[in-house]
């Protein structure tokens, strides 16, 4: 697994890098694709609190990892997006496509309320 | 006299130097003195085009990229142009989500976003010759 991919019970998270660009995410939607492969990721979790600089190719990990994992039952979230990050999701409408968390605590509360209601 | 500034910059078409390009014409953008919204709006949009040169225009084969820009008083015009296999039709290619890679997790709000964070944006291209894009916004 790679520094930016961990994992919580049935949540995957991924900590975006600092520059998410697309030379910077070239190999993260395999390992993520790999991690899937593995059982027991439901949830999926895009945290952005390290990114200083971001443009579509992190939407485009976004929508298509989230449309994966809706497609199996699970749920996916975007936390920690703010100032420019938030301006490019809005500009994207990625925010209407997943749910906004303040952090990776507050959405991995939120999904395992949702799977226990 | 109106202030006027010019810089050209070529490029191999190497996803590393997606990364180079914005910083190179934010780096160019400075002598304005932008706010910072203004500098991260032009390094997306900058990092949108040029991504789709090396996605698309070359499609992952080796190219060249050039940047040609320029700064009339407050108004920064960005020309990227690339020599690749241009665009068959530019207003499908605009649509928001229209993606010809969605394996390789495109989103396809590329041009959306180069539309949205800039004053003007503008796309020539020819089939077989390649693809300018032209951007352009005055700092306030």
């Amino acid at each position: 697994m790679s520094n930016y991919i961990r994992r919580f019970g049935d949540h995957l998270i991924i900590r975006f890098p600092k520059e998410a660009d697309h030379h910077h995410l070239l190999s993260l939607s395999d390992k993520i694709r790999m991690e899937f492969i593995k059982k027991g990721v439901k949830n999926i979790i895009f945290d952005f609190s390290d990114v200083a600089f971001m443009d579509s190719s992190a939407v485009g990990l976004v929508i298509s990892k989230s449309k994966t994992v809706e497609s199996l039952g699970g749920k996916a979230g975007l936390c920690c997006a703010k100032g420019h990050v938030l301006k490019v999701l809005n500009a994207c409408a990625a925010t209407g496509v997943s749910q906004m968390f303040v952090n990776v605590e507050d959405a991995m509360n939120s999904f395992d309320k949702k799977q226990n209601a | 006299m109106e202030f006027f500034n010019e810089m050209t910059v070529s490029f191999k078409s190497l996803s590393i130097n997606e990364s180079f390009a914005r910083v190179t014409v934010a780096s160019f953008v400075a002598s304005l003195d932008p706010i910072l919204e203004d500098l991260a709006d032009i390094k997306t949009a900058v990092s949108e085009a040029v991504t789709n040169s090396i996605i698309h225009g070359y499609e992952g084969k080796e190219g060249v990229i050039t940047i040609h820009c320029t700064i009339t008083g407050k108004k920064v015009t960005i020309q990227i142009t690339d020599n690749g296999v241009g665009i068959e039709d530019i207003e499908q290619a605009k649509q928001p989500l229209y993606t010809t890679k969605p394996e390789m997790d495109r989103s396809g709000m590329g041009f959306t976003v180069m539309e949205t964070f800039m004053d003007e944006m503008d796309v020539v291209s020819c089939p077989g010759k390649g693809t300018t894009v032209t951007l352009v916004k005055t700092i306030a």
